[in-house]
């Protein structure tokens, strides 16, 4: 059997400039952050993302000049705020935004998932989500002929998630105490191509036997797996910790401006030589305050 | 739902009072309440007693700067490196007084305590100098000829710690605290001693421990203090959190053959952390992450080479 | 792996394999063993991958049926806990000593003397000692409560002593009746074992007698290193050298590093 773990550096290498990237996780939950704060580090331009539901992962992408389009349902900073850099990037015509509901955002993937060219839904049938996003059409039921929503299979050249754990050979599991271990993650990490998976810990083979009904990813999805613990703060990462809502806040800030924003790229994401040292720089206390659980899940 | 045990360290280790008898938990290179002793040290704790079995690195620390005045004991050495240095050196200049016990013996004075009882009867230290020759103890054990079938036996008095500090993985706010692995005597501790201070890695709500209830070791009832202290115990080792640290073990080593090198060591690593986080900080997130246990084998890893 | 091999015969074996293997070959099947670190450890896991697959190992700390995957470095080393039977704390190993349940034990010492009486507590006055050593630990329930004791030490003259200046562990303390005098239980030590020889005790006088010598020790050389008059069997013999299987088992799975079978005696 292959084994798939590979540095930050190494996995994030995988992704051209111009790929269709899909990201995991939902508006400020168990995003990938290590991954994204790696792909701005190594200069990735012209990147079409996709989602499902987003905020400061794709926001940041934004304001670092990765991205040439977006597709999800929403892109903003929760209670915080919209998404400043996603707001500049389009009112300035920057960005090329492909609206979505929650519903057709999943659909997408799961379309490609089940080897569909398309999969049928009624939710954006009579918005504007009809007319303004190509990859919905209106189609007849071939029995009944009644009205549906055709919602285009998605097909991202690279997907990248942040999970709880795998082994060394890509097998990817989530805690019992989990979320999203049936929708958005697992479906956009099977659509892909090339899937990136970062995880808290790379575990043995004998915590991947103990519990099989914890895998939700078989490593034959997998591509590389990539050990960042912490890989999602500031976002929350189920049971393990919460947001570091100082940290978003301090983001959200920074991003009301250009100037500000590249200030805090520069400090933050750019001026760290790797993951590791971006933790540091957050410091033992703040992450141990932060996480909830250590053990057992 | 009751009232919060929790307290902070300082809080902790200032409730101890100059010249208290303590009992430590842990045992070896694990589960030792060391960040509860870098804070004793901070706060310039004096002629403290230590009634132990074998907490070496409580022992050797507290020697090294000058805090322990007298130790009853069984068995202090850090296994792998060699002899504790910092107390081997206090007890040959005379500075450490001492009061030898075999593991059995000591730890039934304290389970003699713990069950009520003046004394416990046991088979072990008969004949030997552990009975013969005599330290600081005034009752250290008697002979008695068995009331019922003659046979000798000797008697060892209750002991009854001031305090103990134990170190766990996990308690809630009432004290009710669980261990992974071993336990090895820290039953007996809390409830020989008079003030129960526990140390955990995390605290958590109370249905945590009513789900897994074969995990506890202390009821709440028996905890008077509780302080929430990630990596508490480094550089030992906690089952389920983390591996011992080696190579910090082996710099202490190196450090304690000399009384000048281990006060840098102390100016370095307890003196001038102001705190806890302060010194893990020191230690590094990056050297804390890599001692991290896998979650299925409960240590950071195997070579997974079968021998039996 | 190590390269300072003595010769001790035509394997290149080191004198800690053969003290290893004696001391393996002492553990029966089926029985409960007391267990130390360092070469009381690599004897116990040898025994369980050869003749004694279904004894017990117990540790001060509380692990009760380990089943290591690899060496640990102490008694309460962590992978210990991976796999075995049940985890408990010090006084129940311990107490298991007083019940019987303890079939055999194995300790070193900082000296022993001729009635196997062992000393790890002083060297010197006992309250200002010259060297103060680590204190009896289990040393003391063992050698007073196990069934059956193998002594296992370097053969030194400082180490082998007429009287310990400390009697930490009682063997047969002064003699013939003292152990039931004082209420031990257990026959007391049965075999010493050391990087020269494996000695027992004279049934009668509850002395140190030599047993046998490893391949190329002499007798001269027993004697010198030994500070004591030194009792014979009738006829000394040749310790048995490992087999293959055993050398192979030692050097590939149980102590590939050599740490404790390398020949640093």
């Amino acid at each position: 059997m292959r084994e798939k773990v590979m540095g930050l550096r190494e996995a994030v290498a995988l992704i051209k400039d111009g790929d269709v990237v899909a990201i995991g996780g939902h508006t400020l939950r168990r995003h990938p952050m290590a991954l994204i704060h790696e792909i701005i580090r190594q200069g990735r331009r012209g990147l079409k993302l996709q989602g499902w539901n987003n905020g400061i992962d794709m926001d940041m992408l934004i304001g670092a000049g990765c991205a040439a389009s977006v597709e999800t349902s929403y892109i903003g900073i929760s209670a915080f705020g919209l998404a400043l850099n996603f707001r500049r990037a389009c009112e300035q015509g920057r960005l090329r935004a492909i609206e979505h509901s929650e519903t057709t955002g999943l659909d997408m993937f799961r379309a490609t998932t089940m080897g569909m060219t398309f999969f049928p839904t009624k939710t954006p049938l009579g918005s504007d989500l009809m007319r303004t996003n190509e990859h919905l059409t209106e189609i007849a039921c071939p029995f009944t002929g009644e009205p549906f929503a055709a919602v285009r299979a998605a097909s991202p050249d690279v997907a990248i998630i942040h999970a709880h754990t795998a082994d060394r050979y890509g097998n990817v599991q989530l805690d019992a105490q989990r979320w999203n271990d049936q929708s958005a993650d697992v479906l956009i990490a099977k659509a892909a191509r090339t899937t990136l998976v970062s995880v808290e810990q790379i575990v043995s083979d004998e915590e991947m036997y103990r519990n099989s009904l914890l895998t939700v990813i078989p490593r034959k999805f997998v591509t590389a797996v990539v050990e960042a613990p912490y890989g999602a703060h500031p976002c929350a990462c189920d049971a393990r910790y919460d947001y570091d809502l100082n940290e978003v806040g301090r983001y959200y800030e920074a991003s009301k401006s250009e100037g500000g924003f590249k200030a805090y790229l520069d400090a933050t994401v750019r001026g760290v030589a790797d993951h590791m040292e971006y933790l540091e720089r957050m410091g033992v206390e703040r992450l141990m305050r932060l996480t909830r659980t250590r053990v057992a899940r | 739902m009751g009232v919060s045990k929790v307290v902070s360290l300082p809080e902790a280790v200032a409730s101890v009072p100059e010249g208290a008898n303590m009992t430590f938990g842990g045992f070896a290179a694990y589960f030792t309440p060391l960040a509860f002793v870098r804070e004793m040290i901070r706060q310039g704790k004096r002629d403290i007693e230590m009634t132990s079995v074998a907490e070496c690195w409580v022992a050797d620390y507290l020697a090294g700067a000058g805090v322990l005045k007298r130790a009853r004991f069984s068995n202090f050495m850090f296994e792998g490196l060699g002899r504790c240095q910092n107390f081997a050196r206090g007890v040959e200049r005379g500075e450490i007084e001492v009061e030898d016990y075999s593991h059995f013996a000591i730890t039934s004075r304290l389970v003699a305590a713990g069950f009520g009882l003046p004394f416990m009867p046991i088979k072990s230290m008969a004949g030997t100098d552990l009975m013969g020759r005599r330290g600081f103890e005034a009752d250290k054990a008697k002979p008695l000829a068995c009331p019922f079938t003659g046979e000798p036996v000797l008697l060892v008095p209750a002991a009854r710690p001031d305090v103990a500090v134990i170190h766990v993985a996990r308690s809630d706010r009432a004290g009710n605290s669980q261990l992974f692995g071993y336990t090895a005597v820290v039953e007996e501790q809390a409830r020989a001693a008079q003030r129960v201070i526990v140390t955990t890695e995390e605290v958590v709500e109370d249905a945590v421990i009513r789900a897994q209830p074969e995990l506890t070791v202390l009821p709440g009832f028996l905890v008077d203090a509780v302080v929430e202290v990630p990596f508490g115990a480094h550089p030992t080792g906690m089952y389920r959190y983390y591996d011992p640290d080696f190579e910090f073990m082996r710099a202490y080593y190196a450090a304690s053959r000399d009384p000048a090198a281990f006060r840098a060591h102390l100016e370095e690593w307890v003196l001038g952390p102001a705190d806890h986080w302060a010194y893990l900080g020191k230690v590094g997130l990056r050297r804390l992450l890599a001692l991290r246990s896998d979650p299925g084998l409960g240590i950071a890893r195997m070579h997974a080479r079968t021998v039996t | 792996m190590s390269t300072n091999r003595r010769p001790g015969g035509s394997k290149g074996v080191t004198r800690q394999e053969i003290m290893a293997v004696a001391a393996a070959r002492e553990i029966r099947n089926d029985e409960v063993a007391f267990i130390g670190t360092g070469l009381p450890m690599v004897a116990a896991y040898l025994a369980k991958a050869t003749h004694a697959p279904d004894t017990v190992l117990v540790f001060e700390s509380g692990i009760v049926g380990a089943k290591p995957k690899e060496l640990a470095t102490g008694v309460g080393d962590l992978r210990l806990l991976v796999g075995c039977l049940k985890s408990t704390g010090l006084y129940y190993a311990l107490s298991l000593l007083q019940g019987g349940f303890i079939d055999i034990g194995f300790l070193g010492a900082a000296e022993v003397d001729e009635y196997g009486n062992l000393n790890s507590t002083a060297i010197g006055d006992y309250q200002r000692p010259t060297v103060r050593l680590p204190g009896s630990g289990g040393a003391n329930d063992i050698g007073s409560l196990a069934r059956r004791l193998i002594i296992m030490v370097p053969h030194e003259r400082r180490r082998l002593v007429p009287r310990v200046q400390y009697l930490t562990t009682p063997g047969f303390l002064d003699g013939p009746g003292a152990r039931e005098r004082a209420g031990l239980r257990g026959e007391g030590p049965t075999r010493v074992i050391t990087d020269l020889a494996v000695l027992d005790f004279d049934p009668t006088s509850k002395r140190m007698r030599l047993a046998t010598m490893h391949p190329g020790v002499t007798g001269e050389e027993v004697e010198a290193r030994t500070g004591f008059p030194l009792l014979r069997v009738p006829r000394v013999g040749e310790t048995p050298l490992p087999s293959d299987r055993e050398v192979r088992l030692l050097r590939e799975r149980i102590d590939p590093e050599g740490i404790y079978i390398g020949g640093k005696g």
